[in-house]
């Protein structure tokens, strides 16, 4: 039992050693970490999606798939344009889709970069059902102006995919990134070439 | 054993836990309190290291099996894309791939301990006999994820070993159907394997370990002189009950085992990071071809880790027109290490207190164990044919008469021990480790 | 003349001579491979490479575990991908197919070409490289090319118009009576050949039974340069040391990006030994 042991040069050795240790502790769990976000093959099928929409006539709507998601692509028309102004506000629950997912070049609104052409996720933002087209006026009640009825819970939505008060979904349907290009759509991009 | 103690914690919630779980009951006995001779050397840092590959192993392994796919269509691809296409993917594999290897180096090393310092002897017989079967059980957890890259070498290597069984007397051609499942190594192998692999095996494994651990910490550890420090005076500045040459586990060998850790981790991520295929020892050449049932590469061998016992499998002649009596050997050669304890009849355990005949076997062994492993990897033709003055020898390969001549020396080591250990002129043991001071004190104690 | 041979020879003094002993070619003869095997990895050459595969090699084989847009880390650009190296797809996400279909392939080759990924891992760069500039022409065969590395392939030279059209210059060593007295003299005769050998040659022994005679015969075959080719062979061999670059690089795109976290991990591996080492000492201060 030569020297008394030196508690402070130990408490320093120790914090000496660990500096390294927790940079090499981390630096070991981040691969592990990232290793779980979408491979390469992931983001590739995740690519952007190409749609020709030379062929799509006012009222009509096209079902596209992006990341494993039904992409409504729907020309809607005048009137389905002007029913959307005509709905009084108090009956939506985010009219001007504040709190719901949508770009900030799309006009808050009609929920589209031009009036007509429309594009949205056909995912309820309840429980992710795929609402069903009820687009004639009066379908669901007198005052129906045309929209999208979730079959599972009820949830309804106008024709820029608004939800109405009193339903499950808690905002309007999702709309994700896209582009149009002449007759050319693309999902997945905004319209300054940048990827989602 | 970890009966009721005052629990070591301030905090109210590991005292709420305490109260219910013996935390600091077993802290205290596997780390604090778990006394430990002073002396370990350079050979004592291999235990610890074992556990911490023996981690890094079933972590990496965890998250390759996230992406791995276990069908022989898709094995080969699977694994390219978690090379290329995962978010370091790369690194995981290749950790996994390395570690396979460096487990083999620890454990190889861990057991030559054993061997230098007499540690299966009494009373630790148990804990050799937990060890070998660790031993084994690594053994099998190699061979069956070698399987799982599909390629040509995974494939070959495969068809070999479970063709081994099929020279088993009478029941052997429907025994190594069974095994694969079919007739030839396929998807259904490829499955059943997985299923080994990943979680079969590495229970078993884990259970052996527990076990190993439970036996050391009840007998205590050996320790390079030899000396049963239990069996010496007590009181240290500790505790006055302790073994006077017994040191508390932890701080003292965990921060020694700390270096040993870093040490380890530099020339484990030397080979992850600058070469993960060691020249081909541990990701060989022919495994990046994807398996192919129809054509056979032109030299197979089986992993480096596995070549001593490979070499054996070689070296004896089929007898009765049958290959059984070079896997019986084979399996032997494994199998002998669970005797050691009975046929060591030395009066001393460590390599320091015997004589010239046990160091003379020991070293033989040794060398004989390395030269199996160089032939395994190598074509039988590696040294060339004999001339034609070795006629009386028939026209056999050189290396093969080399293997057969280790092959002898091998299982004489394990034979002949109960005659040469008895006899062997040892030296006197001293009565307490030697540490520091000590070692140029006693004269006996050289290496 | 003068000058070529002088220049040429310097770079035979600069590049790699690799004797593959039998463990490369078990069973098959012994090659010596003579010439470069693989010249600085810049992104200059892999792009060469990659342009060389993309326009050569894809053609018949594939590279299904590429991705086209990984050819972002040597340094091209995602328009330069589209527009020069893509052919088989118009999604940059896309892996490198073949061409050709595979069942048409199969047909005319015997064999689907093997696919590229990881050909230069188990085939190895300096056997690759041996093996692009080992092609030479023989008329026994149905492509009409025979190759030294990997003798009677089904596939053919396909960049002859690059080299021109090899030859090979066969020497056979044999017990004559006149100036080859003994099969010893053959065979060192045969072995002063092959190790004169400025090309890359191989070196083959076989046994032929002669009415119940054996007749041992060394052969020596060397390649010959071909000069009707577009490229000198100089160029032409790095082109191939290009090409082979690039494969090495298709068989793991991360390599760069390994070495260099490695050099980071043992940086800091090495700053924690250190302190680690310090911590023992502090600790095992007080036992005696």
């Amino acid at each position: 039992m030569s020297e008394p042991v030196n508690q402070s040069r130990r408490r320093a050795a120790i914090a000496t050693a660990a500096v390294p240790g927790a940079m090499l502790g981390a630096a070991a769990v981040a691969p592990f970490v990232t290793s779980m976000t979408p491979s390469e093959r992931a983001k590739a099928a995740g690519a952007p999606v190409e749609v020709d929409i030379s062929n799509l006539k006012p009222g009509e709507k096209l079902n596209v798939e992006w990341r494993g998601k039904v992409v409504w692509v729907m020309k809607r028309t005048p009137e389905q344009v002007a029913s959307l102004s005509q709905i009084p506000a108090s009956q939506l629950a985010d009219p001007l889709s504040k709190g719901s997912l949508q770009p900030a070049y799309v006009d808050p609104k009609t929920r589209s970069i031009s009036p007509e052409l429309v594009v949205m996720e056909g995912v309820c933002t309840h429980l992710g059902c795929s609402p069903v087209s009820r687009l004639t006026p009066g379908e669901l009640g007198n005052d129906w102006l045309g929209g999208f009825y979730c079959p599972c819970h009820g949830s309804k939505f106008d024709v820029a995919g608004r939800v109405y008060t009193g339903s499950p979904a808690p905002t309007n349907l999702p709309v994700p990134d896209h582009k149009i290009d002449g007759t050319k759509l693309v999902i997945g991009i905004t319209p300054d070439g940048k990827e989602a | 054993m970890a009966s009721k103690q005052p629990s070591m914690f301030t905090n109210p919630v590991m005292r709420w836990v305490d109260e219910r779980f013996p935390v600091t009951g077993l802290m205290k006995e596997h780390l604090t309190e778990y006394y430990a001779p002073k002396n370990f050397n350079f050979w004592y840092y291999f235990g610890s290291l074992a556990m911490l590959v023996l981690v890094l192993q079933i972590v990496t392994g965890i998250f390759l099996t996230m992406n791995y796919k276990p069908d022989a269509n898709y094995a080969f691809g699977s694994v390219e894309y978690i090379m290329r296409d995962v978010d370091y993917g790369w690194l995981i594999r290749y950790m996994h791939s390395t570690g396979a290897s460096m487990f083999f180096v620890v454990v190889y090393l861990h057991m030559c301990r054993g061997l230098m310092y007499g540690s299966y002897r009494k009373p630790r017989e148990l804990i050799w006999i937990f060890g070998c079967l660790i031993y084994l059980c690594l053994m099998a957890e190699a061979f069956f994820g070698y399987l799982l890259p599909w390629g040509q070498m995974s494939f070959w290597g495969a068809q070999v070993i479970v063709n081994l069984f099929a020279a088993v007397p009478f029941i052997g051609p429907d025994l190594a159907v069974w095994i694969r499942g079919d007739y030839a190594v396929g998807d259904a192998t490829l499955n059943r394997f997985f299923a080994f692999h990943v979680i079969a095996l590495p229970l078993v494994l884990l259970g052996l370990v527990a076990a190993h651990i439970i036996a050391l910490h009840e007998v205590g550890s050996n320790n390079p002189d030899g000396v049963e420090i239990k069996q010496g005076p007590k009181g240290n500045r500790w505790s006055k009950d302790a073994p006077a040459d017994g040191i508390p586990f932890h701080p003292y060998y965990t921060v020694k085992d700390i270096v040993g850790v870093v040490v380890f981790l530099m020339i484990f991520s030397a080979i992850v990071f600058f070469a993960p295929e060691m020249g081909g020892y541990f990701l060989e050449y022919n495994n990046f071809v994807p398996a192919d049932p129809l054509k056979t590469p032109d030299h197979i061998a089986p992993v480096w880790y596995f070549t001593p016992f490979y070499s054996i499998l070689r070296a004896v002649p089929p007898m009765f027109g049958s290959q059984f009596p070079g896997v019986i050997a084979m399996g032997l050669s494994t199998l002998i290490f669970f005797a050691l304890p009975w046929l060591d009849r030395s009066t001393v355990k460590s390599i320091r207190y015997r004589g010239t005949q046990w160091k003379t076997w020991f070293t033989i062994f040794i060398v004989c164990f390395l030269v199996l492993g160089y032939l395994g990897v190598k074509p039988t033709t590696v040294w060339g044919q004999f001339g034609d003055w070795a006629s009386f020898l028939d026209t056999k390969d050189r290396a093969t008469w080399v293997a057969r001549f280790c092959t002898v020396l091998y299982f004489a080591f394990f034979f002949l021990m109960p005659w040469y250990s008895a006899a062997d002129k040892t030296k006197p043991v001293p009565s307490r480790v030697t540490y520091g001071d000590d070692v140029k004190a006693v004269p006996a104690a050289g290496e | 003349m003068k000058l070529n041979k002088l220049v040429s020879s310097a770079f035979v003094a600069l590049a790699l001579v690799t004797v593959a002993p039998a463990a490369m070619a078990a069973g098959g003869p012994e090659v010596k491979m003579v010439g470069p095997t693989a010249s600085r990895v810049d992104a200059e050459s892999l792009q060469r490479g990659a342009r060389l595969f993309v326009n050569h090699c894809l053609n018949c084989h594939s590279a299904q575990y590429m991705r086209y847009n990984r050819l972002t880390d040597i340094k091209l650009t995602p328009e330069q991908i589209k527009q020069n190296l893509m052919f088989t797809t118009d999604k940059i996400g896309d892996t490198m197919k073949a061409s050709i279909n595979p069942k048409d392939a199969k047909e005319w080759f015997g064999a689907v070409p093997p696919d590229l990924s990881v050909m230069a891992r188990s085939y190895t760069t300096e056997r690759l490289a041996a093996y692009m500039r080992g092609f030479y022409r023989d008329d026994k065969r149905e492509t009409g090319w025979n190759n030294m590395i990997s003798p009677n392939i089904g596939m053919p030279h396909v960049l002859a118009e690059m080299s021109g059209v090899p030859t090979v210059r066969e020497q056979v060593f044999k017990v004559d009576g006149k100036d080859i007295k003994t099969n010893g003299e053959a065979e060192g005769k045969a072995r002063a050949a092959f190790i004169a050998a400025t090309t890359m040659s191989s070196f083959e022994h076989h046994v032929e039974k002669k009415e119940g005679k054996e007749e041992h015969h060394y052969i020596v075959r060397s390649i010959v340069p071909a000069t009707d080719g577009k490229l000198t062979p100089t160029q032409y061999d790095v082109a191939i040391a290009d090409l082979v670059n690039f494969m090495d690089f298709v068989a793991e795109p991360h390599k760069a990006k390994r070495v260099q976290i490695g050099i980071l991990v043992m940086f800091l591996l090495s700053i924690l030994l250190a302190a680690a080492v310090w911590l023992k000492k502090e600790y095992w201060k007080d036992v005696t």
